[in-house]
């Protein structure tokens, strides 16, 4: 272990560890806007530089191992004065409109650091921003005023994601960019649209597309019926943007969140999770007759990729819709009052924005807000939401409220199935929580019969699956996919943590725990709605109501 | 303005070393600089903030000298700026850097002179 001195303080570093984790370990938070581990370790922001042994030349800390002897200092006069004229540099290619900016509800980094660094707006007057156009998707906008050049993005989809979308085009080195192939939107450049580079993003460059002004627009109208329909996960996170540490209490949270719905001026708020156990129903059904490997299609990320990416497979999908959407079928065939019926998902996934556009799903769902367009609209307010009264109105979880965590749609599919076929069974939920690896496999038993299943998380691991699965000896029954890493309760549209992509991927870990603590899943409760529409699972009006499909859809990368 | 000139405040630092009043000619000292900084702009890769978009910016100051418009603040701003080049992440920047470090010591006064106060 290499003595080094940090800040005055002699310690032993971690070998092969660099100056930025050490320092990390030690407690200590350096700037930085490029910085993410394994990921994107190029330092090229140098906003983490230090000064080692009074030499004037400073250096990356993300990129610089510790080395036995080093006097490290982190906040030096010269290292301050550094990052405040890098800063006051890069703020000259900025566009300053934080007040209506999706990241001015303070998860902003770069203007946390201009705070920090006392960079006065008089050192780089009235910036306009780099480059002035906007790629626009169904699910992600990118504003190339805002762009920092950090290329976390483009590392993310290369080598998380695998979707390669961004390209970082520098053949004018003074003005490079960062953009999807010219001239298209994110929908045809092969975007999945599972919202990762939203969450990397140091500042409001790349964000989901709001759909927040078309839902005050329906709270607005007299003559509109406007529904919620909540994915269970949404509490696990949207806490964190109140206060609330990650995982924290998260039964409370639940309750005050259907009072702040309320307040809102939602006329009805459903939860999501049993219109889920009404999927995982009809997808046992669809298990049990089935004798080809089945894939999970509930994840609209997940649906994206495989359209694009491994077409050769789409006929391994359940031709189901989405729970959000088969929630939204039920409503609409039971509706009957005079005002319109205007549908609002509340969901992690930023995915769902694209799958509600898809021309299978028109006239289901109108609209589809991210956990974090929530907690905006709700700061919004001149309520605050740690002051509400708890709801006495929370719903009973049932076994569809665990679709949100690695492996939970397996779990309630084996639990219907196995309610089915009378038989006992042994599902270890927690044995999939292996948050390392993007691949999991185990064994469900029920009764006698034994089935191979997987849960694959994140797009590497996706990516992965597909390349290692025609030399696989034995192929899977059911294989569950989610386009994020650690699931739809990591998805890319909750409250951005910063440590979580830094350093690890503990928020995932840390949503689930919190998650599944609060959460008591019940075989009791029920959809309000199905016995009274459906007959049996796989019946004709339940293929009428739940079945979709899927198919090739092209993309251009240039 | 000879490539010769452009080579010479590509090495001052080291004639710095060699010689802590080595100086740029006044009379041509602007256009000199402006000379250099455009050959060097010719280097930049484009990967850190530093150089990249803080040499442009050096530049638009020495203009300024060189047009008569720049301001203490001005001078300032790019002292900092220029002392800013030693966390860049090549030598591109620190070469730049310390060329200019030079002459904003041992040309101060043409720089001071020309600033408007």
């Amino acid at each position: 272990m290499p003595k080094i001195t940090l800040n005055g303080k002699v310690i032993n570093a971690k070998r092969g560890s660099t100056i930025l984790e050490t320092a990390y370990d030690q407690g200590l938070k350096l700037p930085t806007l490029c910085f993410m581990k394994d990921v994107n370790e190029i330092g090229y922001c140098r906003m983490c530089v230090v000064e080692i042994n009074n030499n004037k030349d400073l250096v990356a800390s993300c990129v610089t191992p510790v080395q036995r002897g080093m006097d490290i200092q982190t906040h030096s006069k010269r290292v301050r004065e550094s990052r405040t004229s890098t800063l006051s540099i890069l703020a000259t290619r900025h566009k300053f409109n934080c007040w209506t900016c999706a990241r001015g509800d303070g998860s902003c980094d770069f203007y946390e650091y201009l705070k920090d660094y006392n960079v006065s707006d008089d050192m780089f007057k009235e910036p306009k921003g780099r480059f002035a156009f906007v790629v626009e998707g169904e699910a992600i906008n990118m504003d190339e005023h805002k762009c920092v050049l950090c290329r976390r993005c483009v590392s993310t989809c290369n080598e998380v994601v695998t979707a390669r979308v961004f390209k970082y085009r520098d053949d004018n080195p003074e003005d490079p960019v960062v953009s999807p192939a010219p001239g298209l939107s994110f929908d045809e450049a092969g975007c999945i649209s599972c919202g990762a580079c939203t969450v990397v993003c140091p500042v409001g460059a790349l964000i989901e597309t709001s759909h927040i002004e078309r839902v005050e627009k329906a709270l607005r109208d007299p003559n509109t019926y406007v529904v919620a329909q909540i994915e269970p996960t949404v509490k696990s996170a949207i806490g964190e943007a109140f206060g609330y540490g990650i995982g924290e209490a998260v039964d409370e949270v639940e309750a005050k969140l259907l009072s702040a719905m309320m307040e809102l001026g939602f006329d009805e708020v459903q939860d999501i999770s049993q219109a889920a156990s009404v999927h995982a129903k009809e997808q046992a059904q669809m298990l049990a007759s089935s004798d080809q490997m089945m894939f999970t299609s509930s994840n609209a990320g997940w649906i994206r990729y495989i359209e694009m990416y491994q077409p050769d497979f789409l006929e391994h999908l359940s031709p189901l819709k989405s729970p959000h959407l088969m929630n939204a079928a039920m409503l609409r065939e039971e509706y009957d009052q005079p005002k319109k019926l205007y549908i609002v998902t509340i969901t992690p996934s930023t995915a769902a924005k694209y799958e509600i556009s898809r021309s299978e799903h028109q006239g289901l769902v109108d609209a589809s807000l991210t956990t974090r367009e929530l907690s905006r609209m709700v700061q919004k307010q001149p309520w605050r939401f740690k002051r509400l009264p708890v709801s006495d109105g929370v719903q009973p979880a049932s076994n569809g409220s665990l679709y949100g965590v690695v492996g939970g749609e397996l779990y309630a599919t084996f639990h219907e199935l196995a309610q089915m076929e009378q038989s006992p069974i042994t599902f270890n939920l927690s044995a999939l929580h292996k948050f390392e690896d993007g691949i999991v496999e185990t064994q469900v038993k029920i009764g006698k019969k034994s089935f191979r299943v997987a849960v694959v998380h994140g797009g590497k691991a996706m990516s992965t699956f597909f390349k290692n699965l025609p030399s696989m000896k034995k192929s899977y029954d059911i294989v569950e996919f989610h386009d994020m890493f650690g699931g739809l309760i990591n998805g890319g549209g909750q409250p951005i943590v910063s440590e979580d992509f830094l350093f690890g991927w503990n928020v995932a870990r840390m949503r689930t725990t919190g998650y599944l603590k609060a959460v008591a899943p019940s075989e009791a409760a029920q959809h309000p709605i199905y016995p009274r529409l459906i007959q049996e699972p796989g019946s004709p009006e339940s293929r009428k109501l739940f079945a979709t499909s899927f198919s090739k859809k092209p993309f251009t990368r240039k | 303005m000879t490539k010769d000139t452009v080579l010479r405040i590509r090495g001052l630092y080291e004639e710095w070393i060699r010689d802590d009043t080595t100086a740029l000619e006044k009379e041509t000292i602007f256009q000199d600089l402006v000379a250099y900084t455009k050959d060097v702009q010719r280097d930049i890769c484009g990967k850190c903030i530093p150089c990249r978009d803080g040499i442009p910016i050096i530049r638009s100051f020495i203009e300024k000298f060189e047009a008569g418009n720049a301001s203490m603040e001005d001078l300032q701003k790019m002292e900092d700026y220029v002392a800013n080049l030693r966390s860049s992440l090549c030598s591109v920047g620190i070469d730049y850097g310390k060329s200019m470090e030079v002459v904003l010591r041992n040309n101060f006064n043409d720089f001071h002179k020309k600033a408007k106060s």
